[in-house]
């Protein structure tokens, strides 16, 4: 029952479930611009059906076991089909990657976090997801094969642009890698109505033994907004108060966010000042003076 | 293709197209209605169905993703009996105006306590926050699933004699 509208079907597509990489590839390879690869296909299917993507073909990647996979050996490797909830429950992600664990906690609801991936939401790059920030800020790398062999790509330069991820036709993202977390510390801040698309949002993730802070804005344009300089200003700043005026002063001048029907551009540079101070006082508070 | 599942206990079978929702398949195909069809994009949560030990949003999943799978709705909770325990509870606190959205609350909240019974309120208000009751009967709904807690927490301890006591 559809009740005639586009918007509660699905347009027609073939639906396969490859057993292994090799298979899905070849997939892949037969049906070129055509195939679509499917995770937990929250993001897909909704696209699907307000006819925004139209594949003649769904590459499902939930019979591959080996992607399923998330393990920690000095780096965490999260698979492509591992869902968000199976990566909350991963004891070394609570532990030692706070802000990644913070942003999941946050991303949509528990019901479609038994569904949708991280690797899923990644490939979507659509500014106002939470979990690329806090991959940007613990520096992870997307591992990516295709027909061409393996390649590995940082998450910052695979996200291109809204929705434009660094990925060809014939090939598929297997895992997302974080190198270790070492002494750091992160946190997660999200600026939403309730649990909705986040207006402004803030990776920040600071390492004690090397002194570097990296900030990470979500939310507030095309794509993940990480400027090096305000990691360079935190080397040089003599006390917190001072980075933080310091990196203020810095948004003001150099960044101008999104402005749309969420907010206006204005509005979230002040929600994005007030992360930054609850940020590096929470994170960093107490390391330098 | 054909799609073969263990529905509420019963294994069933029906030929599903590929681009076909679960959701679609279950009411159907398979007769099942208590999981309702309302904003068919992953927000109200009333497809709620346990699919393969997890809650999720039927609309969002394919009829041929749960093949060989276990599917449990709120038909599938009562066993013998008309009603389940967790529903009696429901009924008991008039956790319910219209009705709509009842079965897939239950199933959610029957899934939740399943997994973790010593799940705080606020933990268990956030992970029931991508269900929408436009009655608004959450009021209603809080002191019912206090109610269950205890009822969930009595069953565990039934299920596995404590450890800790024979030590």
């Amino acid at each position: 029952m559809s009740f005639g509208s586009p918007y509660f079907t699905l347009p027609k597509f073939k639906y396969f479930k490859p057993k292994s990489i090799e298979e899905a590839l070849e997939y892949l390879r037969d049906n070129g611009e055509d195939a679509r690869v499917m995770a937990g296909g929250v993001g897909l299917l909704n696209f699907m059906k307000e006819r925004l993507v139209e594949p003649k073909v769904v590459i499902d990647l939930k019979g591959i076991p080996e992607l399923r996979k998330i393990e920690y050996n000095g780096r965490l490797i999260i698979g492509a089909t591992a869902t968000l909830n199976e990566t909350l429950s991963f004891p070394k992600v609570k532990e030692e990657y706070t802000a990644l664990y913070e942003a999941i906690s946050v991303l949509s609801d528990h019901n479609l976090r038994n569904r949708s991936t991280l690797v899923g939401d990644l490939c979507e790059a659509l500014p106002w997801i939470d979990s690329p920030p806090p991959l940007i800020a613990y520096d992870a790398t997307v591992r990516i094969i295709g027909s061409k062999g393996s390649r590995s790509v940082s998450v910052k330069d695979f996200i291109k642009g809204m929705a434009q991820v660094d990925l060809d036709p014939d090939e598929i993202v297997t895992a997302i890698e974080l190198p270790d977390a070492g002494k750091k510390r992160g946190k997660f801040y999200k600026f939403a109505r309730g649990s909705e698309f986040s207006i402004a949002s803030l990776a920040i993730v600071y390492d004690p033994s090397v002194n570097r802070l990296k900030m990470v804005f979500g939310g507030v344009s095309e794509m993940p907004y990480c400027p090096e300089e305000l990691s360079e200003m935190f080397a040089k700043a003599y006390s917190t108060a001072d980075y933080i005026s310091m990196a203020i002063s810095y948004l003001r001048k150099n960044f101008t966010p999104l402005d749309d029907s969420l907010a206006s551009s204005e509005y979230r540079l002040n929600i994005m000042e007030r992360l930054l101070v609850q940020g590096v006082r929470e994170v960093v508070q107490g390391e330098k003076r | 293709m054909i799609v073969r599942l263990k529905l509420n206990g019963r294994v069933v079978e029906a030929e599903a197209e590929d681009n076909e929702l679960l959701l679609d398949f279950i009411r159907d195909k398979l007769g099942v209605k208590s999981i309702k069809a309302a904003c068919w994009r992953g927000e109200c949560g009333a497809c709620m169905a346990i699919v393969n030990g997890k809650a999720v949003k039927t609309c969002l999943m394919l009829a041929v993703e749960a093949n060989e799978g276990e599917v449990t709705t709120a038909e599938g909770l009562a066993g013998n009996e008309a009603i389940s325990p967790l529903q009696k509870i429901f009924v008991k606190h008039g956790a319910m105006q219209c009705g709509f959205c009842t079965p897939a609350f239950v199933v959610n909240v029957h899934y939740l306590l399943s997994e973790d019974p010593e799940a705080s309120e606020e933990e268990l208000k956030e992970k029931l926050s991508g269900m929408i009751c436009r009655c608004g009967t959450y009021n209603q709904m809080l002191p019912a699933i206090r109610e269950a807690k205890s009822l969930y927490l009595r069953e565990r301890k039934k299920a596995q004699p404590i450890a800790s006591s024979m030590s």
